[in-house]
């Protein structure tokens, strides 16, 4: 496997790595990690910090220590609150591989993970936007108010000319698509600026799958934008 | 092999799809305000940190059980320093970030840094989400109060990190230093940051990328 050659830009694997990012946006970002060692060692490298910093924040001496049975500083209750909270916790329905054939979405188990909470069910594809292209709304975080999108396009099809009215951020779930920027491939990430226009489109051989946040609907352009104003 | 170390600990899975529900809890012990091992044995101590998260994943209370012994004090810690020490509310955030290590124990890839780091992403993940949530998005006021530093060493701290740490962070420019300790250990978003220091969100996000990269270096030069 090909790593990829698109990459979200230093600021995201920053915001990634220090927590700021909604569901929508982790969930990219771990798909993308999935495939990229590169990236997937920058966010180690921007983490670490944070990590020696709660280390240094240990009640504790040593590891050593810890194993014997050292004492925590956090306060009893917290324990028994844990032990009500996990006790209420819903039994998953089915486990990450039977989510991705259900839902035909291939996303890494990180990624699954950190939809848990927001996830739509079922997921529902739905058509009528261009023959032979499919969505789904997959998602919608209560918090930012950015939804996940997956859009899924046989071989040799077009995406209906649209532009971006707030930023979109996106990722490469399986074949490939090319635009007036380049060619996607697997995994590969890529991020339209408000006011972008194109028409992404699939090649003869190979249909593709892309998910993307959204925090503002696209305009359709041309007829299809008419008919929707 | 884990598994094999975890045998006489946990139960089987009945059903290898499915993760297995949470056993038993074991029981507070008064004098110390942590779980007694009743269900690990001494097979669970021995697993290291990154081996016990596919097992939390799994649903094994004994490894979770595991985790909040070795992690459950620093989290908190950090947890009472973001909340800037109200007890309360350093409670309910504790709560919050290891209710989601239970939840997404599947989302830690070795490959992304070590648990530590993994914890810190969680740790003020939930900080941001929790002050998104109750709309604690505030004016910026013009004090320290947000900062986050390492408070006052006391008997027992890790001292051999702390020395590393204060060590990296040492080297780091004033302005380096005073933007990492708001928006990436603290709880300021860098938006808000960006707003306190007067300069463009980009700038904030290279000069911490700088520094952390630097740090980074140091701390794998004393590790």
């Amino acid at each position: 496997m090909t790593a990829p050659a698109k990459h979200p830009s230093p600021e995201l694997l920053l915001e990634f790595a220090s927590g700021d990012l909604d569901v929508p946006a982790r969930v990219l970002l771990a798909a993308h990690l999935s495939h990229c060692g590169e990236c997937a060692e920058n966010v180690a490298a921007l983490r670490a910090p944070g990590g020696r910093f709660l280390d240094a924040l240990s009640t504790r001496r040593s590891r050593s220590d810890a194993a014997d049975g050292g004492s925590s500083d956090a306060p009893p209750e917290l324990w028994t609150r844990l032990q009500t909270a996990i006790a209420r916790e819903p039994r998953p329905e089915s486990s990450d591989a039977d989510r991705t054939q259900l839902s035909g979405l291939p996303l890494p188990a990180s990624a699954w993970t950190e939809l848990r909470d927001i996830l739509a069910k079922p997921i529902h594809w739905s058509g009528g936007v261009a023959k032979g292209i499919e969505w789904s709304n997959v998602a919608l975080d209560p918090h930012s108010g950015a939804g996940l999108m997956a859009v899924r396009a046989g071989r040799r099809r077009a995406f209906p000319a649209h532009e971006h009215i707030g930023q979109e951020l996106g990722i490469v779930l399986e074949g490939g698509y090319r635009d007036h920027v380049g060619d996607f491939t697997l995994g590969d990430f890529f991020s339209y600026e408000p006011g972008t226009r194109h028409r992404p489109r699939t090649e003869p051989d190979e249909g593709c799958i892309v998910l993307v946040r959204l925090q503002v609907p696209n305009r359709f352009l041309g007829w299809r934008g008419l008919i929707l104003r | 092999m884990l598994a094999a170390a975890l045998a006489a600990a946990t139960a089987p899975n009945p059903s290898p799809s499915l993760p297995r529900l949470p056993r038993a809890w074991p029981k507070i012990v008064p004098s110390t305000g942590i779980p007694s091992t009743v269900f690990g044995g001494a097979a669970i101590q021995h697993v290291s940190d990154a081996d016990l998260l596919p097992e939390i994943a799994l649903g094994s209370a004994d490894a979770f059980q595991e985790f909040y012994r070795r992690f459950a004090g620093r989290v908190y810690s950090y947890a009472r320093l973001l909340s800037a020490s109200e007890a309360g509310r350093a409670e309910d955030l504790a709560q919050d970030v290891l209710l989601a290590v239970w939840r997404r124990a599947a989302s830690f890839d070795a490959a992304r840094g070590d648990v530590s780091g993994w914890l810190y992403t969680i740790a003020r993940n939930r900080f941001l989400d929790h002050r998104r949530r109750i709309a604690r998005a505030r004016e910026v006021p013009a004090d320290d109060a947000d900062l986050a530093r390492l408070p006052a060493p006391e008997a027992g701290v890790d001292t051999g990190t702390r020395v590393s740490l204060e060590k990296a962070l040492g080297t780091l420019r004033v302005e380096q230093r005073e933007a990492i300790e708001l928006a990436y250990f603290g709880g300021l978003t860098y938006e808000e940051t960006a707003a306190r220091l007067e300069l463009p969100v980009g700038t904030l996000k290279s000069r911490i990328r700088t520094a952390l990269m630097t740090m980074r270096g140091l701390l794998e030069e004393t590790a």
